[in-house]
């Protein structure tokens, strides 16, 4: 039996892999931040740790990404799996990762480079999720078939 | 100069989409056309019926205040850009817009500011250079500009948008190049036989539109390039001020020596759009 202690810190642990996912990006040139956030859009880890607006981005993300899978899925085919954004001064990718979204705004003048490491931190982050969540942890099981006209059906 | 045919041509097509989907937002283009055509009636009330579908559609109010200027109902016209500002932020062609309906509403000093801001940006605009002319303030493009011109016109070789379509289009991968107006009209494009152009047109105007918008909400500034991958497909749009440049290819297409291609052909292109 685990007790109170042990779980936290174990729970620590897990956000500290996520942190160091995204300390990975922020580590190279031109990156000034990213954030993974979960699909509700709210922030599961951000480096640095004091970055403004982390929120606003989680938030973002995950409704930019949406509305865009929704309008490519209409004509060519869903399954969007990266946005990149560029401005005059400013670089913001969105990629996903089975349950989670990837943001990341770097400088524009960052060079391409970068996506090999956006990749890479998307392999770190499904690989930690792959072995911390295995597939048949979170996958939805059939609820039971139940027959008619048993005492289970009825109450239940 | 859009020609009676390639209208009609448009129109049709535009059509044919919606009539497969209501819900589309080709519609304002499909007003936009009946605009141009001179069928203001026709272009209201497709763009009215449009926009219940999709009340926070920036492009739709731009035509529709395009219409109200046409109508020369410049309150009614203000009023729309307004939501259109509202919806996804401001572009260059809302600007312009929006400084000619002060000039028709006679309020010139509001009109100057935006023309001052727009020349500074792009002392070569014609455009800007005809309005402000009207409100009085005749500027000519600074001696850097005109040596710039000076300095395209005596390269051996400029490519026409048409030239650079064509171009991107043969790459390898690269499945089609659309070049979409402000408004989301299609300017020109060449695809596989299998796409339209038109899709792709409408489909890279609500990409871009939506971006832009996620772009104010974070104040990253005007959004200059879009890269969107799918698992099989890559839509790359490009804003050139005046119009959208979209790339849709194949998801194996080798984005490097795409890119190469692209900065090279738009380094040497003449952009000059024919006056509608």
């Amino acid at each position: 039996m685990q007790n109170s202690k042990e779980i936290i810190l174990k729970g620590l642990n897990e956000v500290c892999r996520f942190q160091t996912s995204v300390d990975y990006l922020t580590d190279y040139s031109g990156v000034i931040g990213a954030v993974i956030a979960d699909l509700e859009g709210l922030v599961v880890a951000c480096s640095p740790p004091s970055l403004v607006d982390a929120e606003l981005y989680a938030a973002l993300g995950p409704e930019v990404f949406s509305a865009t899978d929704r309008n490519i899925g209409k004509l060519i085919n869903p399954g969007c799996k990266y946005v990149s954004l560029k401005t005059d001064e400013r670089w913001l990718t969105i990629a996903t990762t089975p349950g989670f979204l990837l943001i990341v705004l770097a400088d524009r003048k960052a060079d391409d480079l970068l996506n090999v490491r956006i990749q890479r931190t998307l392999d770190m982050i499904a690989n930690h999720i792959k072995e911390k969540y295995p597939a048949e942890v979170c996958s939805v099981r059939p609820e039971p078939i139940k027959k008619e006209n048993t005492m289970e059906a009825s109450h239940v | 100069m859009i020609d009676t045919i390639e209208l009609d041509d448009r129109i049709a097509k535009c059509e044919k989409i919606l009539a497969g989907d209501g819900n589309s937002q080709i519609f304002a283009a499909l007003a936009d056309a009946y605009r141009k055509k001179g069928n203001i009636e026709k272009a209201r009330e497709i763009c009215l019926q449009g926009l219940e579908i999709h009340p926070n559609y920036s492009s739709a109010h731009v035509v529709m205040a395009k219409i109200y200027i046409s109508e020369e109902n410049y309150t009614a016209a203000k009023v729309e850009l307004d939501k259109a500002i509202e919806s996804s932020g401001r572009s260059r062609a809302i600007d312009i817009l929006e400084a000619e309906i002060f000039i028709r509403l006679e309020k010139l000093p509001e009109a100057k500011v935006i023309l001052e801001r727009l020349y500074s940006s792009d002392p070569g605009d014609e455009l800007v250079l005809n309005l402000m002319s009207m409100v009085g303030e005749e500027k000519s493009p600074p001696a850097r500009i005109a040596g710039n011109l000076a300095e395209r016109a005596a390269q051996k070789r400029s490519y026409s948008l048409s030239d650079i379509i064509s171009l991107l289009k043969i790459m390898p991968r690269v499945m089609g190049v659309v070049v979409v107006t402000e408004d989301g009209l299609i300017l020109e494009g060449r695809f596989d036989a299998s796409i339209s152009k038109e899709e792709i047109g409408a489909l890279s105007k609500s990409v871009y539109d939506l971006s832009s918008s996620a772009a104010n909400k974070i104040n990253l500034g005007v959004a200059k390039e879009i890269l969107v991958e799918t698992q099989t497909s890559k839509l790359w749009i490009f804003n050139k001020d005046r119009f959208l440049l979209t790339i849709f290819a194949r998801d194996d297409v080798s984005m490097g020596s795409l890119k190469l291609k692209i900065e090279d052909l738009l380094s040497k292109a003449d952009l000059s759009i024919g006056a509608e």
